[in-house]
């Protein structure tokens, strides 16, 4: 049996080879892909390549991207800090959410603090108006242990080094994040999209959550891991989806009073690693989230609301 | 009778004295080119004005090909060459053309001036004057300058010829015979765009010259036609008193020219440093669409210049023009001083559509003032923060979409006002300091900010509020610290506040701030405890 030529079927008979080729097949024919045109060919894609230029990455340094951290934003909280494998990663978005007061925005300033305590620069876009100067500079003053003798005690220095960006409506906030993102330099962004608890006018539905389509997640993604910021969501529910490196979710336990006369001592709440690429998930944080001991002070004695104050 | 050479001025010899110029023989054309790049190689003419009736002020090299002539009407240019663009002289592009050949000149020689107009055959000239004493010093030779120099009017749309010599009459007239030699060129190769003259070839140079180019007024003109003086060595040749009984004085100037002997006073640095940029709409535009393709013209043009000079913009103005009368000007600040097209075209188009105009615009004049780009510093102990010019950028960005007093830097001001606070310029830069392990490892309670603070209906019972409605929260008191009071400036009727703060756990687990203003007596949420 003779050998079958290459590309021919196992088991199918042979074409013989034509002894003589026919007059119209010797005839010139343009040929679809002759040497001519595989060099155009190549020369185009060699000019293809130049324009994309660096955009073009091999796909093992993509794929050592995608999993290596670029570096971390830890919370100052050795434990929760342990389970997120070293704090919130860099060049990636995370989303920390939870209910109103389960303590997510306390965890955020703790993350902030250490951040500007570093000497780094963040971003906080506030789409709710809810960022409370006076809060942030405690959380500041109580990560204190600097060295340095211009340090301010209320932290109201260090806060030189962030970018407080008050939003009016979610759709500009998104703007600023990303106009935000897109400059080189910010370690830590974050995104507040966490809506007051029932902000609703009576008789109307409750306000929907910032409806961000998944492209919009992905921009946001993309840009925080070009220039290795470590974006962070707050929001009531996560958001953006299979686009967040982790999800971090804060689940309130109880508040603690003390007294008599009652204070408000302590907010009790665990945090709950919902999602993470790389680390085994459904891990709890127990965290207990003091009231500033400068404001532990009794009430004013006496039925206050008794006591008209204007008439003093 | 030898012809008196012209080295013999005082410091010529020596060649102490050396004036580039760079001369645009038909500017209006070159500001129109400027201004619509893709009309280049097109027979293009520039009219002195609107209608069949206006003459060619200025005509591309395909047109004349095509047999226009300079001074001919409209309509029979029209019919000499089909086909033709037309577009009518703009003074606004003009100006900015000129201001352009100021800005190349000034990128190679401190000291510059630019030259008037001129009238006559050279109405639509346009020239600026260089210092090139010393050049050498910097270039390899004068002729490599005026390459330098001519490339960089080229590159920023400007096609002229750039001639070196010993005053500024010389050079003009060096850069007037190489724009003469190229409009008889057949062929773009022929055309001679440089010209450096040494003192010693001067002579020799000028001698065959027509006496047109020295720009003689009408009358000395006809004079010297009658006498059959038609070149300059016809000129020097005789001698100047019996020109001057038989010419009038006027012929003095003249020669004085042909010799390089005019008196000028040395070249002047220029301390203006306002770009602008301008153009005429027809027909007018009534979107900002198009208006955007208008605006990144004149933007990529004001860049170039500023680039050109190694300036920054530090406040764009813009000024835009009715079709129906009236202006709308804007000013535009730059956190930081920049150059770049981009960065200016997004403020510009972020500034317009905050605030569209209100009427279709028939002009849009684009200004700026040249200040000197701010250099960033490093530091040894802090990370690297954003580029300054990259982060006043994003900051004006930022202002522009939500408000520039929205957007800084928190600060807590010495004031007991419930939720006083203020905010200051981010500049990036706080104290420095060196990194510590804290002590205490556990966060503090946040306090998320109500603003304004949210009406609150309350159910008071023994003093102490035991049921809240609110748009923050609503349900039954479970626990409830305070009441702690807080009042300030009695003394100000406006300023004066007294606020008694609870802080309540509602059934539903939230933790407010409830407060009650005694100045508007009513119940009010301020904060959230998360």
């Amino acid at each position: 049996m003779p050998p079958s030529s290459p590309g021919t079927r196992p088991g199918a008979p042979a074409r013989p080879f034509p002894e003589s080729i026919p007059e119209t097949a010797r005839s010139p024919q343009p040929a679809r892909s002759g040497p001519l045109e595989a060099r155009e060919g190549e020369g185009a894609l060699k000019a293809l390549l130049a324009d994309l230029g660096s955009q073009i990455r091999r796909g093992r340094g993509l794929a050592r991207e995608a999993t290596e951290p670029l570096g971390f934003c830890p919370t100052g909280i050795p434990l929760l800090d342990a389970r997120l494998g070293g704090g919130f990663p860099r060049g990636r978005l995370s989303e920390l959410c939870g209910a109103p007061s389960s303590g997510r925005t306390s965890l955020a300033m703790a993350l902030l603090a250490e951040t500007l305590a570093r000497g780094a620069l963040a971003a906080w876009i506030d789409s709710a108006d809810a960022f409370d100067p006076a809060s942030a500079a405690a959380s500041l003053a109580a990560r204190g242990g600097s060295l340095d003798e211009e340090w301010d005690e209320s932290g109201s220095d260090a806060l030189r080094r962030l970018l407080w960006v008050r939003a009016r409506t979610e759709k500009e906030a998104i703007r600023c994040c990303e106009r935000i993102l897109a400059t080189e330099g910010f370690e830590l962004t974050l995104f507040d999209l966490a809506p007051h608890a029932q902000t609703q006018a009576r008789g109307r539905a409750p306000r929907a959550p910032a409806a961000i389509p998944d492209a919009g997640w992905l921009r946001l993604a993309r840009l925080a891991a070009r220039h290795r910021s470590a974006l962070v969501v707050l929001s009531n529910t996560p958001q953006a989806g299979s686009r967040a490196e982790l999800v971090l979710e804060m689940r309130r336990a109880r508040a603690r009073f003390s007294g008599p006369p009652p204070l408000l001592d302590a907010l009790e709440t665990t945090a709950v690693l919902r999602r993470h690429r790389t680390r085994p998930t459904g891990q709890e944080v127990p965290l207990s989230l003091d009231v500033d001991p400068a404001l532990d002070t009794a009430p004013n004695p006496g039925p206050a609301l008794n006591a008209d104050p204007l008439r003093d | 009778m030898p012809i008196p050479s012209a080295t013999n001025k005082p410091g010529l010899a020596a060649g102490r004295v050396r004036v580039a110029c760079l001369l645009i023989p038909d500017l209006p054309l070159q500001a129109a080119l400027r201004a619509e790049p893709e009309l280049a190689g097109k027979p293009l003419v520039v009219t002195t004005g609107p209608g069949p009736r206006a003459e060619i002020l200025s005509a591309s090299r395909e047109a004349v090909q095509g047999g226009v002539q300079l001074g001919q009407g409209l309509t029979q240019a029209r019919a000499v060459r089909p086909g033709l663009e037309v577009r009518v002289a703009s003074p606004v592009l003009e100006r900015a053309a000129r201001a352009a050949m100021l800005d190349v000149a000034l990128s190679l020689s401190p000291r510059v001036e630019t030259v008037a107009r001129s009238g006559g055959l050279f109405t639509a000239e346009g020239a600026v004057f260089l210092d090139a004493a010393g050049i050498t010093a910097l270039h390899e030779s004068e002729s490599r300058f005026a390459s330098v120099l001519h490339a960089r009017a080229e590159r920023a749309g400007l096609r002229g010829f750039v001639a070196l010599a010993c005053s500024r009459g010389l050079a003009r007239l060096a850069a007037r015979q190489l724009a003469l030699s190229a409009r008889f060129a057949r062929h773009a190769h022929e055309i001679e765009t440089t010209r450096v003259l040494s003192p010693q070839k001067e002579l020799a140079f000028l001698a065959p010259l027509p006496i047109d180019l020295l720009d003689p007024d009408d009358e000395t003109a006809d004079a010297l036609s009658r006498f059959g003086i038609h070149r300059i060595q016809d000129l020097l040749s005789l001698s100047r008193r019996d020109l001057a009984a038989r010419v009038g004085p006027a012929i003095l100037e003249l020669v004085a020219r042909a010799r390089g002997e005019e008196i000028e006073p040395p070249l002047q640095a220029p301390r203006a440093l306002m770009l602008e940029e301008g153009i005429d709409l027809e027909p007018a535009l009534e979107n900002l669409e198009p208006l955007a393709f208008v605006l990144r013209g004149l933007v990529s043009r004001l860049s170039e210049r500023l680039a050109l000079r190694a300036l920054g913009c530090g406040e764009l103005r813009i000024s835009l023009r009715f079709e129906a009368g009236g202006r709308d000007e804007r000013r535009i600040a730059l956190a930081s001083p920049s150059q770049d097209e981009r960065v200016l075209l997004r403020l510009l188009r972020q500034a317009l559509e905050s605030r569209p105009p209100t009427s279709a615009i028939d002009g849009v004049m684009l200004s700026c003032e040249g200040v000197q780009l701010r250099r960033e510093q490093l530091d040894l102990f802090l990370p690297r923060g954003p580029d300054p010019n990259a982060l006043d950028q994003t900051l004006a960005e930022l202002g522009a979409i939500c408000g520039a007093e929205r957007v800084g830097s928190p600060a807590v001001v010495d004031d007991h006002r419930p939720d006083a606070f203020a905010m200051r310029p981010f500049s990036g830069r706080g104290v420095s300091e060196l990194t510590q392990t804290s002590a205490r490892s556990t966060p503090r309670l946040t306090l998320r900010a109500v603003r304004p603070p949210a009406r609150a209906e309350v159910r008071v019972e023994g003093g102490r509020p035991v049921f809240v409605r609110s748009a923050v929260s609503q349900g039954e008191v479970v626990r409830v610290a305070g009441p702690w009071r807080t009042t300030g400036h009695w003394w100000s009727e406006a300023g004066h506040f007294a606020v008694d703060h609870y802080d309540v756990q509602m059934n539903d687990g939230n933790v407010l701030r409830l407060c009650f203003d005694w100045k508007r007596n009513q119940w009010q949420v301020d904060g959230l405890y998360d």
